[in-house]
């Protein structure tokens, strides 16, 4: 069921599917490992294993936060823009 | 009860079965594939292992990605909607304007609107008459000065247009001419409510039309030009 508290999409973080996230951190993981164990033994596999579970994981999880960070910060601008105008945005305020 | 997922705003279920009977199918090929050409039966392990991973692995990220992406355009798009500066004024009247009579001119209001088809003007018209005669009388000798504002202009009630349009109302059984005037046989509003929407037929657009064709201004009045211009020579000659 959809989480009825999650009704603003600009302030609450995208909903991560983290099953998804977690078979593809540890599908890098074993492709890492199993393609470093062929090259270079037990030593390249722990290595790629490793920087495949990290690589793979970072890129979606940045993948499906960074819009959300950037239209988040987008909105904090605009909204501290309207609290505090400049003044080249200030009417001239019933001055003559 | 079903569960029902906002598809901009949660992601795609996984088919987990296909991917991993698919990543099975793969990583068995890769073995037995990697035992037979590089002839190492000791490769066939990690072979399969990484077949297995690259191939979920992709179909579960070509699975992921779309939904990403329609996520950030919609994060994008909510942005720019809330933004956005107010376009039109949101305030509206609470009940919308009825028909009113202004300096002798019966203006059709919003609660009067007719269907905009190609008889607008004819319907306008004949709800003008109607509301007229509701609030001033239904003889001639009541309506007499009074203009109907339409969309194809304003429109004088005259004794040969009230003649016309009563005739067609008592045709249809609307109301019965008498030598005192007109007597309406339905409410008012039934009579309203056909001229906004109902049926109106050829020979009404044929008696009425007239009117409206009289009323509406030349856009080039083209004597008077031709006059001037014949003045003009004159003068000069």
């Amino acid at each position: 069921m959809a989480d009825p508290r999650r009704d603003d999409p600009l302030l609450d973080p995208p909903p991560i599917p983290w099953a998804a996230v977690i078979f593809l951190v540890g599908m890098g993981a074993l492709a890492g490992a199993s393609i470093g164990y062929m090259a270079a033994g037990s030593g390249g596999a722990l290595a790629l294993g490793v920087l495949g579970a990290a690589g793979v994981g970072g890129y979606v999880l940045a993948r499906l936060l960074a819009p959300w960070w950037r239209a988040r910060r987008i909105r904090r601008a605009h909204r501290r823009r309207q609290a505090h105008p400049s003044r080249s945005e200030v009417g001239h305020g019933g001055r003559p | 009860m079903a569960d029902v997922r906002d598809p901009l705003m949660h992601p795609p279920r996984m088919p987990w079965g296909t991917l991993l009977f698919l990543g099975l199918d793969a990583a068995v090929l890769a073995g037995v594939g990697a035992a037979a050409l590089f002839g190492r039966p000791a490769w066939a392990l990690p072979a399969a292992a990484a077949a297995f991973a690259l191939v979920t692995g992709y179909l579960a990220f070509r699975i992921l990605a779309p939904w990403m992406e329609v996520h950030a355009a919609f994060l994008v798009g909510d942005l720019e909607r809330r933004l956005a500066p107010p376009r039109e004024v949101a305030i509206r009247p609470e009940r919308p304007e009825p028909t009113r009579i202004l300096n002798g001119t019966v203006r059709v209001g919003e609660a009067d609107a007719v269907e905009p088809d190609g008889d607008r003007p004819i319907r306008e018209l004949l709800v003008g008459l109607i509301r007229a005669a509701q609030v001033n009388g239904w003889g001639i000798r009541d309506l007499v000065g009074l203009r109907i504002q339409t969309s194809a202009g304003e429109i004088p009630i005259t004794d040969p247009l009230w003649r016309a349009a009563t005739d067609l109302l008592a045709e249809r059984g609307f109301l019965r001419k008498t030598p005192a005037g007109s007597v309406p046989l339905q409410d008012p509003e039934v009579l309203v409510a056909w001229a906004r929407s109902g049926q109106l037929g050829p020979e009404i657009r044929r008696r009425l039309g007239p009117y409206l064709r009289a009323s509406s201004p030349s856009p080039i009045p083209v004597e008077a030009v031709l006059q001037l211009i014949v003045i003009y020579f004159t003068h000069l000659g």
